[in-house]
């Protein structure tokens, strides 16, 4: 129970809720095996706190479902914002009511009332109180003694250490089919520890970010690149703090990490692996010199700079820091030359700087040049085209046009170091029509001229300031309500989690969907779901969900529970300041 | 097999009818989530039993029977029921005394039948129904015989539509989420003059 195990995440990294297989770092196992210990206990309030996003709710879960599994409890998921009442008088009920630090006197009350009855009945009935570390203040604080007497179990949660921090992120890599086998990589991921100090939340967080930034095709690269790390990662110091980390390399070969992969176990499995991490290498390697050498024919690895022709492979970088290349003898700062170069020669010092510029630079000083026509700039365009769109979305439904544009205007000058004169802003909706934004095409000229990296760093930026904070408690919350509703067969709730124009898999309308419900709860004497590996993004103002499902049914007149998995996409739109359903499709992984 | 040649139509419409109705009714379900993609469910069930003929001129002698192919359709209804169609086809014969007439029975016909399921704890939920059997047979061969077991007295052959009420009980298991097994005990009370039995049954349900 305690061995570690890999994250069966499928869509992203930050997994709300609950998973089957998830990682037990050494303060999980401990405060795994403390509830193992506590709920054998009979009946009592346990207490679990700890920092937000260490990990206690999906702890709860994934323990929750071994209790359901082993049949050893009702397991029952409640919050402090809808705990009033016990959900069901059977026996061997665990209550787990999550944020508990907000429960108001009235409802401990409740609560109090609820172990007392149930110590009358000869029941056995436990509450586990879930929430942050102000959760057992809170408790040590109620004046009702006889309430503190009742708590059978507390447990802090801690964070997870470095070198669990890498191994976690490893395995958050590794099950998205991500290799880390380089030392750079390794390095970033150790990295990770400075900025997120174990908060499984926060690691999930970054690496979420660089998925989105599709910086994860080549984890080599992410390291290189540094300057496309979020800005928390990209501290120059964290190496040497690093380097000092007794951890370090003892993770790469950690043996524990290989024994927590099943499909390392075997040594044939281990050779083929090993094969097979040979032939992707030597593909990479074979990949990069056939670009290299096409790009060197058909660009002729010409600079021109001055007028004077000069073989690109005399130059190189002065420094990761500036914008000065050394070609031949002499350093060139690149503003300078951009106001002599042709096109074609910019593209060919492109192609032979191999180390990407972290900063352009010197952006705005190259207006009225043409738009270089190879893919790499298409591919921007569409980006920043799409940007537009993004832009025009926000514009139309908010009412601070004005400080959106400047907004993004901050954002363009924060990444190019654009002078302010230059900056241009947008009043009305109506001006943002891509092909008015001269400004913005001479950013992309730059942007392919300088760093081929920097148009994701640019969708990242923009990702993250047009894509407002999610506002993921509620979202979960409100799953967590429909995954109640289910589980009780609560059709009024059900009817209040659902847009009238609610579409499904093959039905539109409450009314229809509802009927459907009305129909399985009808047909099952008991029933639950679980859905996990959630991954939320907005689209508009709507907030798309992606992730995985859980269903286990008691069909009437059998004993025996069906249970099937797939996929569900949710669509979630604010409606009376409470989100609701909008669309709810999903498809079995298997029957 | 007379029955077949004189009214194969009837037949075949009368065992395909509900499995086609029914197969097509229950098509719209598994817009809910862990709804199966369809509740109704298929299924064959191996019936044996003890048989008699309510005859006009006596009851008959009773005769056990192997039924090995019935064919059912079941869905839910509301409030933990689920309806029942089972088409079926028996060849029954049966011996002749001086006071049972003998004769072979070919009997086709449908059973509907509603089931209520009970909880009656964890692990035994069991149903229990009533319905209604529609069915046409064709008594053929009808005899007496003496105390000497010579024929004694040949009767008219007959034809009957028929009307049965059915009582049951049943309990299934859960094979797997698409299979499911179950064991159904029934009686058969027939209104007029035709067959009466008490069965039971082993099923195998498909959905």
């Amino acid at each position: 129970m305690n061995k570690p195990k890999t994250i069966s995440s499928k869509h992203s990294f930050s997994s709300y809720h609950y998973q089957n297989d998830y990682y037990l770092s050494g303060p999980h196992k401990r405060a795994w095996a403390h509830l193992n210990f506590a709920i054998k206990q009979g009946n009592g309030i346990l207490v679990l706190s700890g920092q937000s996003g260490c990990g206690k709710s999906t702890l709860v879960q994934s323990f929750a479902l071994k209790l359901r599994e082993n049949n050893q409890r009702h397991v029952f998921f409640s919050s402090a914002a809808n705990f009033n009442e016990l959900p069901d008088r059977v026996d061997q009920r665990l209550v787990v009511i999550d944020d508990a630090e907000f429960l108001s006197t009235k409802q401990l009350e409740i609560l109090n009332a609820c172990i007392e009855s149930a110590n009358e009945d000869l029941q056995y009935l436990q509450f586990l109180l879930v929430g942050s570390e102000k959760l057992e203040q809170i408790i040590a604080d109620i004046k009702h003694s006889n309430f503190r007497n009742k708590v059978v179990f507390s447990y802090q949660l801690g964070l997870m250490n470095p070198a669990e921090t890498m191994k976690y992120a490893q395995l958050q890599l590794s099950t998205k089919g991500w290799q880390v086998n380089s030392e750079v990589a390794k390095e970033l991921l150790r990295d990770l520890y400075d900025c997120s100090s174990g908060n499984a939340e926060l690691i999930n967080k970054y690496l979420d970010q660089l998925q989105a930034a599709n910086e994860l095709y080549n984890v080599q690269h992410i390291a290189l690149n540094r300057n496309s790390l979020p800005e928390s990662l990209n501290q120059d110091d964290l190496k040497s703090n690093i380097a000092t980390n007794s951890m370090s390399d003892t993770l790469i070969d950690d043996p524990n990490r290989i024994n927590s992969v099943p499909w390392f176990r075997s040594k044939k499995i281990k050779v083929v692996g090993l094969g097979y991490l040979a032939s992707v290498l030597i593909a990479i390697f074979v990949f990069h010199s056939t670009t290299f050498f096409a790009q060197k024919t058909t660009d002729n690895k010409e600079l021109v700079v001055n007028n004077q022709l000069l073989e690109t492979s005399t130059v190189l970088p002065v420094s990761s820091n500036t914008s000065k290349l050394m070609v031949g003898k002499d350093i060139i700062d690149i503003a300078n030359v951009d106001r002599q170069v042709s096109e074609q020669s910019i593209v060919a010092a492109t192609v032979s700087v191999q180390q990407p510029l972290p900063k352009p630079t010197g952006i705005t000083r190259i207006k009225n040049k043409p738009v270089v026509h190879n893919n790499t700039t298409k591919s921007v365009s569409n980006i920043v085209k799409n940007t537009h769109n993004v832009k025009k979305e926000v514009l139309e439904v908010s009412e601070q046009k004005q400080d959106l544009a400047t907004k993004t205007v901050t954002n363009l000058d924060r990444l190019f170091n654009a002078p302010e004169e230059n900056s241009f802003t947008v009043n009305k909706t109506e001006e943002f029509d891509p092909n008015a934004l001269t400004h913005t095409q001479e950013v992309e000229l730059q942007l392919v001229t300088t760093n081929s990296r920097l148009p994701t760093e640019l969708e990242k930026i923009f990702r993250q300031e047009f894509s407002p904070e999610l506002d993921k408690i509620k979202l979960n919350r409100l799953v967590a309500d429909f995954e109640v509703a289910y589980e009780f067969g609560d059709l009024k709730k059900i009817d209040n989690l659902f847009l009238e124009t609610i579409k499904s898999n093959k039905i539109e309308g409450k009314k229809a969907l509802k009927d459907e419900y009305k129909k399985l709860f009808n047909i099952t004497q008991s029933r639950n779901i679980r859905i996990y590996d959630l991954f939320w993004r907005k689209e508009g103002n709507a907030v798309l969900g992606k992730g995985a499902f859980k269903v286990a049914i008691f069909e009437r007149g059998s004993a025996q529970k069906s249970t099937f998995t797939g996929n569900i996409d949710l669509k979630v739109i604010e409606s009376n300041q409470s989100f609701m359903f909008s669309e709810l499709f999903y498809n079995y992984g298997n029957l | 097999m007379a029955i077949y040649n004189k009214h194969s139509l009837f037949i075949k419409v009368a065992m395909c009818l509900p499995l086609l109705f029914f197969g097509l009714a229950s098509q719209s379900f598994a817009s809910a989530v862990g709804l199966p993609q369809s509740t109704i469910k298929y299924g064959i069930a191996t019936q044996v039993g003890y048989y008699s003929v309510k005859d006009p001129e006596g009851t008959t002698n009773q005769a056990f029977l192997v039924q090995p192919f019935n064919f059912i359709v079941t869905d839910w209804l509301p409030n933990g029921t689920k309806y029942w169609v089972e088409a079926y086809y028996s060849s029954l014969a049966f011996d002749a005394a001086t006071d049972s007439v003998g004769q072979e029975v070919q009997h086709v016909g449908s059973k509907l039948g509603l089931l209520y399921n009970f909880s009656a704890n964890r692990f035994w939920h069991p149903w229990a129904g009533v319905g209604v059997d529609l069915s046409y047979s064709q008594y053929s061969k009808r005899h007496l015989v003496n105390e000497y077991g010579f024929l004694a007295k040949r009767l008219q052959d007959r034809n009957n539509a028929n009307v049965a009420l059915l009582v049951n009980v049943a309990a299934e298991w859960l094979a797997s989420s698409r299979w499911q097994s179950g064991l159904k005990a029934e009686y058969r009370m027939p209104i007029g003059q035709n067959l009466q039995s008490m069965t039971m049954s082993v099923y195998f349900l498909f959905r």
